[in-house]
């Protein structure tokens, strides 16, 4: 992302959400997205997942200019790049858990072995490979955020964006949760998680401090950078 | 493009929605079922009331109308022609070869007896109708044929039962051949009709347009020999007869024989045309005839038209019913806003998952179309009570109340159109929900 910005209009008020934000994101990254309420770390996850558009700037995404795209491409890029995994879950509560991983894939229009097999493989990887005709409400909320990376997971995304993925569970749960997403990340999924809490940002291999919809350049890229050595353009 | 497994799924899905929430759906479908059967009820009535019945020949068909009245203020007030004939201007148009086939008929009542194995009497309708009317109206036969010109001719004690006849005294069997006595005297049967049921019963109003075609039919001929009365069906006489006995009744200026003749080209018609006036001025000179000259020959669609079959009532009738089904949509329409309001924190995360807003719109319409289809069913069992109502509260309209299979398509067709046109707009206004709306707050 290099100069993105993001307006939201009223007739009487107008809201800079992101401001001339950029920050570049490596392929195996495992960036934790901090800051307060209000900052604009949520616009950054939709702009970033095609859930929102951007009004200037420039988003590649592999490569390939995401600007204006029509609703068919940003889809077809969420459905086949990207994973989502939210706060809430989201998940739908009557369908069971193999038809809650299977949504993305009908979507994607593979076959129904094709489905089965990537069903059953992310559900494994997240072991809740037992409980595939169980409904969400049957699950703990911990069990409910692996079905979530399980249906992320299953198209083979590029990219994993996560919305305060522990923000509902106990710190047990949370653990278990990182854990995956750090076995995940380690696999070579690139991940963006945003997150209040500074013990999970620190599990990530770097930080970016969002501040008024800009990079914060006092804490950004300091001591999390581990791995990867990352640039922002701000 | 659209594969049949996005096809499958997207049908479960619209199912499962409408499963999901069974009182709005029962609603929706209730809405949609109530204003289709309404609607369908007189639309079926106006379909059968304006359907050309015998498109095959109604080009030809003709009737014809003449004014016998004595004097000159007699004439009818609003200047139309008896749509009758009477026996005497039948009889000499019969002779006419300028048609190439005609039909003369009229009915009466009679008790059927079977000869052979004494089922109980009963009356029914009985016609009197040269032979071509079996081929003027295309009767069907199951069994046997028509009388022949010459058995008209020599006065035949021929009979050809209807199918409702042969069933009830014959159980249904070839009774070709077999003995029949009608009203004191004994028939052979010579044919049996398949089922007949002309809508409208064009060829007569006797009983009016939509009654079934009942009793059996000897030749026209027979009429002076066994002296048989009209007596189902109106006359209408501009003098009083002068003798009491049969012939003075046949000679009587009444109208009661309904006549049709097949013209099958323009020059016919018009030489029938002239025929019928130079008739007309040859019976004024005799002091018949002296009303308005209004003769008039009426094609089938022009008789039914001239006949106001399809009123003004009918046409408000359906004008009352349309906005009937109007205000169930516009209630379906409120239903489906409220349904798919409810679902945006889904159709969020759907978004989010990578379904377009085109295919999420046809995931809806899909969902809306079974509604409609549903509806549509619904509407139809609902039309068919509402015709059941509407037999059973007049009489003469037995062949209206029931839906043929244009009837069905059409209100299937109306049902799925006019749910998807109420439910284009929730659709759409669903379909824009930015997929990043609900996901945080789900």
């Amino acid at each position: 992302m290099k100069g993105v910005s993001k307006i939201y209009r009223t007739d009487l008020i107008e809201t800079h959400a992101l401001r001339d934000f950029s920050v570049e994101i490596n392929d195996g990254d495992f960036v934790a997205v901090t800051g307060p309420s209000g900052s604009g770390k949520t616009t950054l996850l939709n702009i970033a997942g095609l859930l929102e558009s951007f009004n200037g700037g420039v988003y590649e995404l592999d490569g390939v200019d995401m600007f204006g795209l029509n609703d068919d491409d940003s889809s077809e890029i969420r459905n086949e790049q990207i994973g989502f995994i939210f706060q809430s879950f989201n998940l739908m509560p009557d369908l069971n858990l193999f038809e809650n991983v299977e949504v993305p894939l009908h979507y994607r229009g593979f076959k129904a072995a094709e489905r089965k097999r990537r069903i059953e493989e992310s559900l494994e990887r997240v072991g809740l490979s037992g409980r595939m005709r169980h409904l969400p409400s049957q699950l703990s909320g911990g069990q409910q955020q692996r079905v979530a990376i399980a249906r992320a997971l299953a198209g083979t995304p590029k990219l994993l964006l996560a919305d305060e993925p522990t923000g509902n569970l106990d710190s047990l749960m949370a653990r278990q949760v990182l854990d995956l997403l750090d076995d995940i990340n380690r696999a070579g999924t690139t991940i963006v998680m945003v997150t209040h809490d500074e013990e999970l940002a620190r599990r990530a291999k770097r930080n970016v401090h969002v501040l008024d919809g800009k990079v914060d350049d006092g804490t950004a890229y300091q001591a999390q950078q581990r791995e990867h050595p990352v640039e922002v353009i701000a | 493009m659209f594969s049949d497994s996005k096809i499958s799924y997207d049908f479960q899905l619209a199912l499962n929605s409408i499963k999901k929430t069974p009182v709005l759906s029962a609603l929706m479908v209730a809405a949609v079922g109530i204003g289709i059967g309404a609607c369908m009820t007189i639309i079926t009535i106006y379909y059968l009331m304006s359907t050309d019945p015998n498109p095959d020949n109604s080009e030809q068909l003709y009737t014809y109308g003449l004014d016998n009245h004595l004097t000159v203020t007699e004439g009818q007030e609003d200047g139309r022609p008896r749509l009758m004939s009477t026996y005497r201007d039948a009889l000499y148009i019969l002779q006419s070869d300028i048609p190439t086939e005609q039909s003369v008929h009229y009915q009466t009542w009679a008790v059927y007896r079977n000869v052979e194995d004494g089922v109980n009497p009963f009356w029914n309708l009985f016609r009197l109708a040269t032979p071509g009317f079996f081929s003027l109206f295309d009767v069907p036969f199951l069994y046997g044929e028509a009388w022949s010109q010459e058995q008209e001719d020599s006065k035949a004690m021929v009979i050809v039962l209807t199918r409702e006849i042969n069933d009830s005294l014959f159980g249904g069997e070839n009774s070709v051949g077999k003995k029949i006595e009608v009203g004191d005297n004994f028939y052979e049967i010579i044919g049996v009709m398949d089922s007949f049921e002309p809508q409208p019963k064009y060829f007569e109003f006797d009983n009016g347009f939509f009654s079934d075609i009942r009793g059996a039919l000897v030749p026209f001929s027979l009429t002076p020999v066994l002296e048989l009365m009209k007596n189902s069906g109106g006359s209408s006489c501009v003098a009083i007869p002068e003798g009491d006995d049969f012939q003075s009744y046949l000679d009587a200026e009444c109208h009661w024989l309904h006549h049709w003749v097949r013209l099958p080209t323009e020059e016919k018609r018009e030489a029938f045309s002239e025929m019928l006036d130079n008739y007309s001025l040859e019976q004024r000179r005799f002091g018949r005839f002296q009303g308005p000259f209004n003769n008039r020959l009426f094609s089938l669609m022009e008789w039914l038209e001239y006949l106001e079959i399809v009123d003004g009532t009918m046409i408000m009738l359906i004008g009352v019913a349309m906005m009937f089904l109007i205000v169930c949509l516009l209630n379906t329409n409120a239903l489906l806003f409220a349904k798919f309001t409810g679902r945006s924190a889904e159709v969020s995360l759907k978004r989010a998952l990578g379904c377009s807003k085109k295919r999420l719109f046809r995931q809806h319409l899909l969902e809306i179309s079974l509604v409609g289809l549903v509806g549509g069913a619904l509407g139809l069992l609902l039309a068919l009570v509402g015709l059941a109502g509407i037999k059973a509260m007049m009489t003469d309209f037995d062949s209206l109340a029931h839906l043929n299979t244009d009837l069905v398509i059409i209100a299937i067709a109306a049902s799925i159109i006019s749910t998807l046109i109420a439910g284009l707009f929730p659709a759409w206004r669903t379909c824009q929900i930015a997929p990043a709306k609900y996901l945080k707050s789900q």
